[in-house]
C-alpha cells in the first residue's frame, strides 16, 4: 500500500479512536449522573497531562531544531521540560488552593484589581496565539506531505481541522481521549526511532544507540561531528551560544511555558490533590519518553539525511538518482534544490557548496522516509503529529476565546451582552485566532520565531513573577504587582524589539547586554520586575487582611490532621 | 369526500387511536372549510357543527369579556390544531374563534364526532382530558378549573365520616350522644322501611322547634329512604345529588356496602383547600399509624392539583411543605423530647428545592447541637428512617438518609466535612455536594444550620471546584429531533436530558453567587437580578422547567395509576401536539443553557 493509504488508513482509525472513546464516556456517563465518569487513575491522568503537555512543537518541531542547532538546540528541551517542572512543583498546587481557575483570575483577584487582571489576560491570549500558531504549522506540513499538497494548502486543511475540532468537537479534556492521543502519539515517535537506533547502532532503545558506536564503527556523535565540520557547520556537540546566553535563553523558556494557561487547567482535573501528585509525577515520566527521545531521532536523522544527500562518498548523489523522500518533501516545498554549480547533483553544506534549503520541521515526520521504513511507520508517524497538535491546539483556542469572550468583552468592556451574544463572540474569536495563526503559518515562518520567543519573554517578564510573589510574599501588593509587570513588559518587549525590528543588523552577541540574546532576555526582564515589585510593594500600604489571610491559607495546611469520621 | 379520506391524517393524535372502520366511519364525513380573514367561525357560548382542524392559516380564540373593550386574545391555533370539541359534546363554545387569516379547514360534522367519541374510550379520554388541562390554562380559580377536579376526584377520595348505625328505637338523647361520640353529624336508623338517616339538625328541629320530649324514638324524625352514591363515582356526582334533593349529606357505599358519610363542607373543602385538611390531618396526628394516614393524602391532592393545571413551582412548594410537616411531626413523634431541640433535621435534594412533587426516596440529614453524642441519637434516627420508609418515602439506595451515620455529624463536623468537598472533584463528593447545597432545614433547631449555610456558600468561591461541579449538567443531551429514524417515537429520559441539567446548572451558578435560595425558579430569578443570566434566559429557563416537570409528574401519575413505578422517561408518542412542541422548545432551551454553561465554566466553546 502506498503512503498515502496508509496515511488514511492509520489517521481515519486514530480519529475514529477518539471519536468512539468520547461517544462511549458520554453513554457510560448518563448510567449515573457523576459517579460512572470519575476513577480517573493518576496513571491515565499522567498520559493526558503529557499529551496535552506535548504539542506539534515538541512532536515535529524539537527534534528538528536539535537535529540543526546541535547543542544550541537543546535550550528546548531543557526550557520545557524545567517549565513542567516548574508548574507541577511550585505553581499548580498552590493555584488549585486559591481555586481560580486561569491565570488571569488568579491574578484579577489575588492582586485585586482588573488593570492586573487585564495585562494577565493579554499576556495570556499572546501566548496561547503563538502556539497555536506553532501547532497550525506542524499540521500544515502533515497535511502537506501526506495529502501531497503545497504547504499553504496542507496549512489550510489543517486550519479547518482544528476550528471543527475545537469548535463542533463538544466537550474537551475527555481524559480517556488524551490517553489515547498519548498512546499515539508516543508510539508513533518510538517507533521509527527504535527501528532506526537498530539500523544504525543495533541498539533497541534510542537512548543507548545515541551515545553507542554504529554498525560500521566509530561513535555516531563523532561522525557527526567529523560531517559538520566538513561541511562547514560548527560541531555538532558544542553550541554557538555563549553559556550566560544559553542559561537565559533556557531559563526565559521555563518560566514562559510555566505560566501556559492550558496545561494548568489540567493538573485541576485529577480529584484529590494526593491523586494530582502522582499523576504529575507520572506525567513527568510520560513526557521524558519522548524527550529524552529526541536528541537520538536529530542525531539519527542529521546523519541520514546528510549521507542521502551528499552521498556515502560526500561528493553529492545526482538528482535523478536522488532518493525518493527528497522528491515527496519537494513537492510542500519544504526542501529546495538549486543546482547552483549545474553538476546535476545534490549537495548539502553550510558554506557557498549549498544547494539545499530544508525546512527544520520536517526532520521528525520525513525520517522515518529517510531510514527507509516500511509505509505504514510513515503513516503513523502523520497520525502521531496531528495527535500532537490537534489536542494542545483545542486547549489554546478554549484559553483564547473565552479570555476574549468572557474576560475582556463580557467583564470589562461590554458588560450586558446576552449569553448567546458571549458564545458567538467566544466562537468569532476562535475562528479568527485559527485564521490568523494559519496565516502566521503560511506567510513569513522566520518572523513566527521571533513571535515566539517574544511571546516566552513576555510571559517571563509578566505574569511569572505576579504568580511567584502571589503565592509566597503576602506583602506584595496591587501597586508592586502592577508596577512590576509594566517595568519587565516594557523592559522586556523594547529589548526584543529593538534587535528584532528595529536594528536587526546589530543583533549579535557584541551589541547585547551581557550578551544576552533576545531570546534569553526575558530572564532579566522577570528579575527586574521581581525587585520592582517586591520593593513598590513594601514602600506602599499592605493588600486588604483577607488578602494575606488568602495568601496564608493557601501555603499553610490546614485541618489536615482533623480528619472527620466523614 | 375520498380526497379529504386520502389526505386527512390520521395518524396525528388522537385520530390514531381510532380503529381502521372507526377512521373510514370519520373520514367520509370530513369536508374541507374556508374561512376569510376576520370572520368568526364558532361563536362564545353557541354549539357548534363541526369540530374543526386547521389545514392552513391561523384562527385565534378570543375571550369577550363583559366591561372589557377589547377582546381578550386567550390562544393562537395553527395548522394541525383542533378546536370546537367543547361546543360539539357540551353545546357550548368556550371561546370565540376568529380567523386572523384567510382559513383552511377540515370540519368533522358534530354528529359523526360525537358518535365516534361515543364508541372509542381513549379517543374520548383525549379530548374530556385535555379540556380540564385548557380550562385551566384559561384562569384560575374560575368555575372551569373545578370542573377538572370533579371529574377526575372520586367519592372516595374525599375526606369521609364513618357510619354509624342505631336502632330506630333509640331515644333522641342518646342518639346525640351516640353523635358526640363518634363524632359524626348523623347516624342511620335502621327502621322497617331501610336505613334512614337523622342529622344534627333533625334532632335540633325536633327539640327546639317541635318541642320533642328527648325520650322519643329517634326513629320519629328519621328521613327515609337514604340517598347514595357509589365511593367509585366522580366527587361531582355527589354534589349533584346533594343540591337535587338539597340535603348536605350523602351516604357513601361500596358495593352496596354502607362505608360512611359524606358532607357538602367536605366536598367543597376537598377543591378549596384539600391541602389544608391534609395539614391539619399531619398537625392532629398522635401516633404513626395516624400521620400515616394523613400522608396517604399527598398524591390525590398531586394529581387533583395538576389536573386543575396548578404551576409546577406552586405546586412543588406546597407539596414540598407538607412533606416538611409530616417530617416535623414524624420527628416530634420519634425523637424523646430533649434532644428535639438540641438536633436539627434536614432535608436535601429535590425536597430541599421544594421540587419534589410525588413522595419519592428519603434524603435527609442531622445536625447535632452542643454535647449531644451520635451513640445518643442514633437509635432514634434509625427510627426515624423506618418511620418515613412506612409513610411510603422509600429508603435512598445511596444511603443518604439519617439511619446512616455519614449523615449525622455536629455542626464542626460538618464544616470540616464541606471544607474537605471542596478539596475533591471525585464523583462521590460531588454527588453528595450537590444533594447537601440544597438542604433546608425542616425540623429541630434551625439555628443549627445557619454554619453550615455559611461553609456551603463558600464553595463558590472556588473555580476550579465549580468547571468540575458543573460538569453533568453539560454532559447529557436529549435529541432535539424527538422522532428517531426507525418510525418509532422514541422516549426521552427527561430528568437526564433535560430537568438535571437546568436543575444542576442553576445550583452551580447559585453556589458560585452564593444564593442562599434552593428552589430552582426563585434561583433562576435571582440569577436574572444579578445579571447573571439574561433577562430572556431567566424567563426561558424557567417555563422550560416548569413544561418538562408538568410532563414528568403526568407520566408519573399516570404509572401510579398503573401500578407502574415511575421513572423519568417520557413516552413521545403519549404526548399530545401542543405538549410535544413545548417539550421541544423546552429542550432548546436547556440546549441553550448547556452551551453558556460550558462557556461560562471553560468547557468547551
Amino acid at each position: 500500500m502506498s503512503v498515502m493509504t496508509w496515511t488514511y488508513l492509520i489517521v481515519g482509525l486514530s480519529f475514529s479512536l477518539y471519536i468512539g472513546i468520547a461517544i462511549w464516556s458520554r453513554v457510560s456517563t448518563t448510567q449515573g449522573y457523576y459517579v460512572a465518569g470519575g476513577g480517573v487513575s493518576p496513571l491515565a491522568n499522567g498520559m493526558a497531562t503529557a499529551a496535552d503537555w506535548m504539542s506539534a512543537a515538541s512532536f515535529i518541531s524539537m527534534a528538528g531544531l536539535i537535529s540543526f542547532m546541535g547543542r544550541d538546540g537543546t535550550v528546548y528541551l531543557m526550557g520545557w521540560t524545567g517549565g513542567y517542572v516548574l508548574l507541577a512543583m511550585l505553581l499548580a498546587p498552590y493555584l488549585r488552593k486559591f481555586g481560580k481557575y486561569t491565570v488571569p483570575d488568579f491574578i484579577g483577584d489575588r492582586y485585586y484589581s482588573d488593570t492586573a487582571r487585564l495585562v494577565a489576560v493579554i499576556c495570556a491570549v499572546f501566548v496561547s496565539f503563538t502556539y497555536v500558531a506553532g501547532q497550525m504549522r506542524g499540521v500544515g506540513i502533515v497535511f502537506s506531505r501526506f495529502l501531497e499538497v503545497p504547504i499553504n494548502t496542507g496549512v489550510i486543511i489543517g486550519m479547518a481541522i482544528v476550528f471543527f475540532y475545537a469548535v463542533l468537537g463538544g466537550m474537551k479534556g475527555i481524559t480517556y481521549t488524551q490517553v489515547a492521543q498519548y498512546c499515539v502519539l508516543i508510539f508513533a515517535y518510538l517507533v521509527p526511532a527504535v527501528f532506526i537506533s537498530m539500523l544504525l547502532t543495533g541498539h533497541v532503545i534510542p537512548q543507548f544507540g545515541f551515545g553507542a558506536e554504529m554498525q560500521d564503527g566509530g561513535h555516531l556523535l563523532d561522525k557527526l561531528n567529523g560531517l559538520s565540520t566538513e561541511l562547514g557547520f560548527s560541531p555538532y556537540t558544542s553550541g554557538t551560544k555563549s553559556t550566560i546566553d544559553v542559561f537565559a535563553i533556557t531559563f526565559a523558556l521555563m518560566v514562559g511555558t510555566a505560566g501556559l494557561p492550558h496545561v494548568i487547567v489540567r493538573f485541576f482535573t485529577v480529584p484529590k490533590v494526593s491523586d494530582a501528585r502522582k499523576s504529575a509525577g507520572w506525567a513527568l515520566f510520560f513526557i521524558a519518553l519522548l524527550y529524552t527521545t529526541a536528541p537520538a531521532v536529530a542525531a539519527f536523522a542529521r546523519v541520514n539525511m546528510i549521507t542521502t544527500i551528499n552521498g556515502a562518498d560526500g561528493q553529492g548523489v545526482l538528482a535523478t538518482e536522488a532518493p525518493a523522500w527528497i522528491a515527496n518533501w519537494q513537492k510542500t516545498g519544504l526542501i529546495k534544490w538549486e543546482d547552483k554549480n549545474g553538476d546535476g547533483r545534490m549537495f548539502y553544506a553550510k558554506d557557498d557548496r549549498n544547494e539545499m534549503t530544508i525546512d527544520r520541521d520536517i526532520m521528525v515526520l520525513a525520517n522515518p522516509e529517510i531510514a527507509k521504513l516500511p509505509n505504514w511507520v510513515i503513516a503513523l508517524v502523520a497520525a502521531g503529529g496531528l495527535a500532537a497538535a490537534l489536542s494542545t491546539a483545542a486547549g489554546l483556542l478554549l484559553v483564547i476565546s473565552s479570555s476574549i469572550s468572557h474576560d475582556l468583552l463580557k467583564k470589562m468592556i461590554m458588560k450586558d451582552i446576552t449569553e448567546k451574544q458571549e458564545l458567538l463572540y467566544a466562537r468569532v474569536a476562535a475562528f479568527f485566532a485559527v485564521v490568523i495563526a494559519g496565516l502566521l503559518g503560511i506567510f513569513p515562518p522566520a518572523f513566527v520565531a521571533q513571535v515566539v520567543a517574544f511571546a516566552f519573554g513576555l510571559a517571563a517578564a509578566s505574569f511569572f513573577p505576579a504568580i511567584i510573589l502571589g503565592i509566597f510574599d503576602k506583602r506584595a501588593n496591587m501597586q508592586g504587582a502592577i508596577s512590576g509587570m509594566v517595568v519587565g513588559i516594557v523592559f522586556t518587549a523594547g529589548y526584543i524589539i529593538y534587535f528584532k525590528f528595529v536594528n536587526p543588523a546589530g543583533n549579535n552577541a557584541s551589541n547585547w547586554l551581557w550578551g544576552i540574546s533576545p531570546e534569553g532576555i526575558g530572564s532579566i526582564g522577570m528579575l527586574l520586575n521581581i525587585v520592582v515589585t517586591y520593593t513598590i510593594s513594601h514602600l506602599t500600604a499592605p493588600p486588604p487582611a483577607h488578602i494575606q489571610e488568602l495568601v496564608d491559607h493557601i501555603r499553610v495546611p490546614r485541618g489536615a490532621g482533623a480528619a472527620t469520621h466523614h | 369526500m375520498e380526497t379529504a379520506l386520502r389526505e386527512f391524517d390520521f395518524t396525528i393524535p388522537p385520530f390514531n387511536l381510532l380503529t381502521r372502520e372507526q377512521t373510514v366511519a370519520l373520514g367520509r364525513r370530513i369536508d374541507i372549510g374556508f374561512e376569510s380573514e376576520g370572520s368568526c367561525v364558532l361563536e362564545s357560548g353557541t354549539p357548534s357543527n363541526f369540530l374543526y382542524m386547521i389545514l392552513k392559516g391561523h384562527v385565534a380564540a378570543v375571550d369577550q369579556r363583559e366591561g372589557d373593550a377589547q377582546p381578550l386574545t386567550f390562544a393562537e391555533y395553527g395548522p394541525g390544531d383542533l378546536f370546537g370539541s367543547m361546543a360539539c359534546l357540551t353545546g357550548q363554545s368556550r371561546h370565540s374563534y376568529m380567523a386572523l387569516e384567510d382559513v383552511l379547514l377540515w370540519t368533522i360534522p358534530a354528529d359523526a364526532f360525537r358518535e365516534t367519541v361515543e364508541a372509542n374510550g381513549r379517543f374520548a379520554a383525549y379530548f374530556l382530558d385535555s379540556l380540564s388541562r385548557k380550562a385551566a390554562m384559561v384562569e384560575t380559580g374560575a368555575a372551569q378549573s373545578d370542573l377538572g377536579e370533579l371529574m377526575l376526584t372520586r367519592v372516595g377520595e374525599a375526606e369521609l365520616a364513618e357510619a354509624v348505625i342505631v336502632p330506630a328505637d333509640l331515644s333522641i338523647a342518646d342518639a346525640t350522644r351516640r353523635m358526640r361520640d363518634r363524632r359524626v353529624n348523623c347516624v342511620f336508623v335502621d327502621t322497617p322501611e331501610g336505613l334512614g338517616i337523622s342529622t344534627r339538625t333533625d334532632v335540633l328541629d325536633a327539640i327546639a322547634l317541635s318541642g320533642r320530649p328527648l325520650t322519643d324514638a329517634v326513629g320519629s324524625i328519621t328521613t327515609v329512604p337514604i340517598v347514595t352514591c357509589d365511593s367509585q363515582a366522580p366527587l361531582f356526582q355527589a354534589l349533584v345529588s346533594m343540591t337535587r334533593h338539597r340535603i348536605e349529606r350523602v351516604a357513601v357505599t361500596r358495593k352496596g356496602h354502607l362505608v360512611g358519610t359524606l358532607g357538602l363542607a367536605e366536598v367543597l373543602s376537598h377543591y378549596s383547600s384539600h391541602s389544608h385538611i391534609v395539614g391539619l390531618r399531619v398537625a392532629r396526628a398522635r401516633s404513626r399509624e395516624e400521620l400515616a394516614e394523613a400522608a396517604t393524602g399527598l398524591t390525590p391532592l398531586v394529581r387533583t392539583l395538576n389536573a386543575t393545571g396548578a404551576k409546577m413551582r406552586h405546586l412543588g412548594e406546597l407539596v414540598s411543605a407538607l412533606n416538611a410537616r409530616i417530617l416535623a411531626r414524624l420527628y416530634a413523634l420519634t425523637m424523646p423530647p430533649d434532644l428535639q431541640d438540641r438536633c436539627c433535621m434536614m432535608v436535601l435534594g429535590s425536597e430541599g428545592r421544594s421540587e419534589q412533587i410525588l413522595k419519592t426516596d428519603q434524603d435527609n440529614a442531622l445536625i447535632l447541637g452542643e454535647g449531644v453524642t451520635d451513640a445518643e441519637v442514633a437509635p432514634y434516627a434509625v427510627a426515624l428512617s423506618e418511620g418515613l420508609v412506612a409513610l411510603g418515602y422509600p429508603p435512598c439506595p445511596g444511603g443518604v438518609m439519617v439511619s446512616n451515620p455519614e449523615w449525622r455529624g455536629s455542626v464542626p463536623q460538618w464544616q470540616a466535612h464541606v471544607e474537605q468537598l471542596v478539596g475533591s472533584t471525585a464523583p462521590q463528593s460531588q454527588l453528595d455536594t450537590a444533594i447537601l447545597i440544597d438542604a433546608q432545614p425542616v425540623a429541630g433547631d434551625p439555628v443549627l444550620f445557619h454554619p453550615l449555610r455559611e461553609a456551603l456558600s463558600k464553595l463558590g468561591q472556588n473555580q476550579i471546584w465549580l468547571h468540575h461541579f458543573v460538569r453533568p449538567a453539560i454532559e447529557f443531551h436529549a435529541p432535539l429531533t424527538l422522532r428517531n429514524p426507525f418510525g418509532r417515537d422514541a422516549a426521552v429520559d427527561i430528568k437526564y436530558g433535560g430537568i438535571f441539567p437546568v436543575v444542576h446548572g442553576l445550583r452551580s451558578l447559585a453556589v458560585e453567587h452564593g444564593l442562599a435560595v434552593t428552589n430552582s425558579f426563585e434561583r433562576a430569578v435571582q440569577l436574572g437580578e444579578r445579571g447573571v443570566l439574561s433577562a430572556e434566559l431567566t424567563a426561558d429557563l424557567q417555563q422550560a422547567l416548569a413544561v418538562m416537570l408538568r410532563l414528568r409528574l403526568g407520566q408519573q401519575l399516570e404509572s401510579t395509576q398503573e401500578g407502574v413505578v415511575p421513572d423519568n422517561r417520557i413516552d413521545l408518542g403519549k404526548l399530545r401536539r401542543l405538549d410535544r412542541d413545548l417539550l421541544r422548545d423546552a429542550l432548546r432551551v436547556v440546549k441553550e443553557f448547556q452551551a453558556f454553561l460550558g462557556s461560562h465554566y471553560g468547557h468547551g466553546i
